[in-house]
């Protein structure tokens, strides 16, 4: 491997010109990259990580400006470059590849198309030479039938699959560095993995070198050899990654690996009662897709038992049903055949009979806090809502309830956020929001629908210990759903691993996690990358 | 409807100075005015059924024969219009959406502004004016002159046309800008430009190869939806620039009381306004593949 430098970015600072302001969105960044290495850069959303990648090709955001710095790629300065020379290098020594394959590749254009584009641009080739450079570079990312694939529009490909042609395109001209931003954040676990195995593989065979843009640690150690570390937009630290994970030297840096590591006291354990507070037994649910007469069995005999005040995690690739599940218990839509017991009442009688009694007691938090909380109501409205709904009550007591509600989960001083509205709060606070709504009617059960997915990973822990809390202090009952076996591992004693609809897998997590039956369970667990300790 | 509005058809035949009584009875039944309303309506659907739209009572003509021949003509405007408004309307809505609120965007948009503020008749007239009184240049109306008739017999036709397009035109023009504009700026900001932009492509590329394809989409609908305006709109051209087309056709049957041919125009009218949106429908899903049909 040579080891001679590719990149070298001293002092960089750029600011954004806002009507509210200069934001200093990066300030200070320091950077080395050499030939053929995985490097790196970790930080929350908002610390500058993005920005800086795409500072190094002059890809500002409106208002941008550089204010001091020094870019050095192999020999050429490239602050000191025109907006042409610029364009020679973008694509073809140095390339992108973006978070959401889906937004960021046309939908209008085909496949092979977006990708001849760049080859033409910066290669002097001839057209007839172009297609087989194309199907070339697309078994190089392991897509099979890359005939078919030329021939597609990005909607016609899986997230995956999408994924492997933005790689494609990026290595299409043979760069010295690809830039990943958060190129693996919406993929399923399984297909990350393979993602990155990817990315590794090209890196070996080409010497290309990578920049990795990520939250996830996890990701990090898997991949960097080195790392560096963003906060408020400046480099804090970096080092090897071994070195960083064992022996991290900033506070900021310590309190991420924690956080990451979602370590949560099981000390406090408690002991279940046997009460069954729900039952699924043996359910079904098919569904017509639109367009052709083909039947989707989006829930295959699922059956399941819950005791009062347990926590239990369903897990499961986007696709295989888990959603669904949670849309059948609260009853929003009609199950093909089985049954549900809640409450000793099949719930479907039980939302004929009192539909104010069933939803009082189930209740759900949903992946995205923003979407689900009301934008022009403040949440002192959102949540006194629920008490005019459920309660007698006059208007003094439940404004005294909803200061209890916001205190209980953590947002002080709670006649501040009382007269708020959704868009004033950050992300993990309309999350706590949106809890506070959901235990506002002391429900016996709480769905939790990829609650902690979209936030940052010291939000998360938080939210994640919030969860506990609550769980512990009112003994309700949860149905944690994710795609991340990390997160129930610290949070469930049983968990139940889907796959294709069916629930394939189901036990305590001990037994799942040690000892895994399913082929596919074993290959989930296989592909969740965890922080070395 | 019409029947209820003041003005008989039968006074219209006979004019100002009147008839006897039986003869106006006689018209009356030949026309088949004699029966009451709800008959009439009934006779007149069992035809359109058949496809019998009846006959013209002024030109004693069968209505379709009359509407297909004036048809032409206005084919001939609304295309050409469209033509010119979304022609200028993409060109200038693409420039201003290049940089927004910039001088050149705000000057696009005021103009487009003013030009959709106008009223289409009176448009018509000024350019009458400049053109066709003052610098005598361009026809005042019609669609052919006895003149040159044969000889020029495109030119001929091409500078009549003119004017009632521009006319016609700017209106539809100015509403595709704003559209085009608003369109494009919210295709720059997607992620996919951003995709471009990092491979290395020019401006010019990105603005016309990765956002205008799919900035077009929604004008296309776009201007489906405002054909039936422009229709109603080439009633008041085609009667400003007396080109003979069915604005002007049905300008006269209004006056004239000619019920079946009215009945006719309106059939006919709001049939094509079905038929073109329809079609607009079935091309979008050929122009965008994420809801090609299967």
């Amino acid at each position: 491997m040579n080891n001679s430098k590719l990149l070298k970015i001293e002092n960089l600072r750029m600011y954004i010109d806002t009507y509210e302001g200069v934001v200093k969105a990066v300030d200070g960044v320091d950077l080395n990259i050499n030939h053929g290495e995985i490097v790196g850069i970790v930080g929350e959303s908002g610390s500058g990580k993005s920005l800086t990648s795409r500072t190094i090709l002059k890809l500002l955001p409106e208002g941008g400006k550089i204010i001091s710095g020094k870019i050095q790629f192999k020999n050429i300065d490239l602050l000191s470059l025109k907006e042409k020379e610029l364009r020679n290098i973008r694509g073809s020594k140095i390339s992108f590849i973006f978070q959401n394959p889906s937004t960021f590749l046309n939908p209008v254009l085909k496949i092979g198309d977006q990708i001849a584009e760049n080859i033409l641009l910066h290669q002097n080739i001839k057209k007839e030479k172009i297609q087989e450079i194309i199907i070339n570079s697309l078994l190089d990312v392991g897509l099979r039938n890359p005939k078919n694939i030329i021939k597609s529009y990005p909607h016609q490909l899986s997230g995956g699959m999408q994924q492997r042609v933005m790689i494609a395109m990026a290595i299409s001209c043979k760069p010295d560095l690809i830039i990943a931003d958060e190129c693996t954040t919406a993929l399923d676990v399984t297909t990350q993995l393979q993602i990155l195995d990817l990315l590794k593989k090209i890196s070996k065979k080409t010497n290309t070198a990578i920049l990795l843009i990520t939250h996830n640690l996890a990701v990090v150690s898997y991949l960097c050899s080195k790392v560096y570390v963003m906060h408020n937009g400046k480099t804090i630290e970096s080092a090897d990654s071994k070195e960083l994970f064992n022996n991290p030297k900033e506070n900021y840096t310590k309190s991420l690996l924690n956080s990451s590591k979602q370590k949560i006291n099981d000390k406090d354990e408690k002991k279940l009662n046997e009460n069954t507070l729900i039952e699924i037994n043996n359910i079904n649910k098919e569904f017509i897709l639109p367009g052709s007469k083909k039947l989707l069995r989006a829930v295959k005999n699922v059956s399941l038992k819950l005791s009062e005040g347990e926590i239990f995690g369903i897990a499961g690739e986007s696709g295989s049903g888990k959603t669904t599940v949670a849309n059948l218990l609260m009853g929003l839509t009609e199950l093909s055949s089985g049954k549900i017991i809640f409450l000793d009442k099949e719930i479907y009688k039980f939302m004929k009979d009192d539909r104010k009694l069933f939803r009082k007691n189930i209740q759900m938090v949903f992946q995205d806090p923003y979407g689900s909380l009301n934008p022009r109501k403040t949440i002192g409205e959102t949540l006194s809502l629920v008490f005019n709904i459920h309660f007698d009550l006059n208007q003094n007591d439940i404004k005294k309830k909803v200061l209890d509600l916001l205190k209980m989960v953590e947002l002080s001083p709670p006649e501040m956020f009382f007269d708020r509205h959704p868009h004033e709060l950050s992300g993990g606070q309309q999350q706590r929001v949106a809890i506070a709504r959901a235990i506002s009617t002391s429900p016996k059960l709480i769905i939790t629908d990829e609650a902690v997915a979209s936030l940052d990973m010291s939000i998360r822990a938080e939210i994640l210990k919030l969860l506990k809390k609550i769980n512990f202090e009112t003994n309700v009952t949860m149905i944690m759903i994710s795609h991340d076996l990390s997160i129930l591992k610290n949070m469930c004693k049983r968990i139940a691993i889907m796959y294709l609809g069916e629930i394939v897998e189901i036990g305590n997590k001990n037994e799942i996690f040690n000892n895994p039956k399913h082929d596919y369970t074993k290959k989930l667990i296989s592909a969740t990358l965890e922080i070395p300790s | 409807m019409i029947q209820l509005a003041p003005g008989d058809a039968v006074f219209m035949f006979v004019g100002e100075s009147g008839a006897s009584p039986e003869f106006e009875a006689e018209i009356r039944k030949r026309l088949g005015l004699d029966k009451s309303v709800l008959e009439q309506l009934i006779l007149y659907i069992k035809g359109v059924l058949t496809g019998d739209l009846g006959k013209s009572f002024v030109m004693n003509e069968s209505v379709s024969k009359i509407i297909w021949d004036r048809a032409i003509p206005t084919i001939i405007l609304m295309l050409s219009s469209i033509g010119f408004g979304t022609f200028f309307g993409i060109i200038i809505g693409v420039y201003a959406a290049t940089k927004p609120y910039s001088l050149r965007d705000n000057i696009s948009m005021i103009v487009a502004l003013f030009l959709y503020s106008l009223p289409n008749f009176w448009l018509g007239q000024m350019l009458i004016i400049v053109f066709s009184v003052n610098w005598g240049i361009l026809p005042v109306s019609g669609m052919e002159s006895m003149i040159l008739g044969e000889k020029n017999f495109m030119l001929d036709r091409l500078t009549h046309l003119l004017l009632p397009t521009i006319t016609l035109g700017s209106t539809l023009g100015a509403f595709v800008m704003r559209f085009v504009r608003a369109s494009m700026i919210e295709a720059l900001g997607q992620d996919y430009i951003i995709t471009a932009k990092s491979k290395g492509l020019s401006d010019r590329k990105i603005f016309f190869k990765h956002a205008l394809k799919n900035a077009l989409l929604p004008v296309i609908t776009y201007i489906g939806l405002r054909l039936g305006y422009m229709l109603s709109g080439a009633v008041v051209i085609e009667s400003v620039f007396g080109w003979p087309g069915l604005g002007l056709l049905m300008l006269d049957a209004l006056f004239e009381r000619d019920y079946p041919l009215i009945m006719g125009l309106f059939i006919v009218i709001s049939l094509s306004v079905t038929i073109i949106t329809f079609v607009v429908d079935i091309l979008y899903t050929y122009l965008d593949p994420r809801i090609r049909l299967k």
